[in-house]
């Protein structure tokens, strides 16, 4: 076998003698460079694709890497984390798709702890301050971070809010994602733990058709179960669904607006303190 | 959706590469893609020349491997891949399983070219 490339060179003669080889993998053709220990200066011809083309010969090194492609925020995420660590705050990150119900669930959660617990709130939106304003005037301090077009938050980013955000008391900082149900989960911010949202309008099946962020959280939380007699909503189902994808989650089933539920959810975090 | 801003880092860390070693060309990349990393292959596919034109680097091949999703049982111990994603063993049918596998997303080598 080729060292370079990992063709099997002893089979490919045009590999050995002519410096031209291809291969295919899955419908497209790519050329795999090679290191060689003859006297350069000499032509090299290559396909590519859709296109040939000459060129002169150089050396080429295989570098093995092995590195996380988000290396860069995990390295400031693990600052974030250490940072909150000292300070002896929990931090949770709500993660859900727009609309599921994280802003009306913190709105009820600061009323419920206020006066309690010393909370804070760092709120990501692709624009706007709505939800901002919506929790402001609850008792914990709250930053907007508004991404423009990303849909995620990223650890720098909570790290530049955490200065603002954090008070010398704060013992529960919230970090509501934007929302989108699918890329928040890639980017860690120095959070203890993800939360996930999964309002019952939505549909039982979520968890499946969107593994990656129902596995990776601790806890599942089911918003607006007081709309469940109005849907065709299979909560058994829901629920079968979600322990499918993470066997150990917890999971809470609660309506922000009816309350019910929201009392084991408050004791839980109380629980986290 | 972000495969732009995972195409933006893996040049940001190829970048660095090329500025703290002078004379080096990358000429491709390979990266490791879990299935259950959230980032979809084609739409990387899409990504990374535009995120690369808007770089100091020159054109470089990309190629991208897929890693199937792999669970080890807490009960049998056994090792099985995992179909669609219900996490269970393949041996003994436990939901007791952590995952092995599916969730990389790493840049695993580079060739490079040095003058």
């Amino acid at each position: 076998m080729c060292k370079n490339c990992g063709c099997d060179a002893s089979k490919d003669k045009m590999h050995q003698n002519a410096h031209e080889h291809r291969h295919e993998h899955g419908g497209h053709y790519h050329v795999h460079e090679h290191h060689h220990e003859h006297e350069s200066g000499h032509e090299h011809h290559h396909e590519h694709g859709e296109h040939q083309h000459d060129h002169q010969h150089s050396e080429t090194t295989h570098v093995e890497m092995e590195m996380n492609i988000l290396s860069e925020n995990d390295r400031i995420a693990a600052e974030n984390r250490a940072l909150l660590k000292s300070r002896g705050i929990v931090t949770v990150n709500l993660i859900s798709s727009p609309g599921s119900g994280k802003t009306a669930l913190l709105e009820k959660t600061l009323d419920m702890l206020k006066g309690d617990v010393p909370c804070a709130v760092i709120v990501g939106d692709q624009r706007s301050d709505e939800d901002a304003k919506r929790l402001r005037g609850r008792g914990a301090p709250v930053t907007q971070i508004e991404t423009d077009d990303s849909c995620h938050l990223n650890a720098g980013q909570v790290a530049l809010a955490l200065e603002k955000t954090l008070q010398p008391d704060t013992k529960l900082l919230f970090i509501e994602n934007v929302g989108n149900l699918v890329c928040p989960a890639a980017f860690d911010l120095g959070e203890d733990f993800k939360i996930a949202l999964l309002s019952a309008p939505e549909g039982e099946d979520k968890p499946l058709k969107y593994p990656s962020l129902f596995n990776t959280a601790r806890a599942v939380i089911i918003t607006k179960i007081d709309l469940c007699p109005y849907l065709d909503w299979d909560i058994e189902k829901c629920r079968r669904y979600i322990r499918g994808v993470n066997p150990d989650v917890l999971l809470f089933e609660l309506s922000s607006r009816s309350e019910k539920g929201v009392n084991s959810w408050i004791s839980y975090l109380k629980t986290l303190l | 959706m972000h495969e732009l801003s995972i195409a933006e880092a893996v040049i940001k860390q190829l970048e660095s590469y090329a500025g703290t070693h002078p004379g080096c060309t990358v000429k491709k990349v390979t990266l490791e893609v879990g299935v259950i990393s959230g980032i979809d292959r084609s739409a990387l596919e899409f990504a990374f020349p535009l995120a690369l034109e808007a770089s100091s680097l020159d054109k470089l091949a990309l190629e991208i491997i897929t890693v199937p999703v792999s669970v080890e049982c807490r009960d049998c111990r056994a090792k099985s891949a995992v179909d669609k994603f219900m996490l269970k063993c393949a041996s003994c049918s436990s939901t007791h399983v952590k995952i092995c596998s599916g969730r990389e997303l790493k840049i695993k080598s580079m060739e490079i070219e040095e003058a």
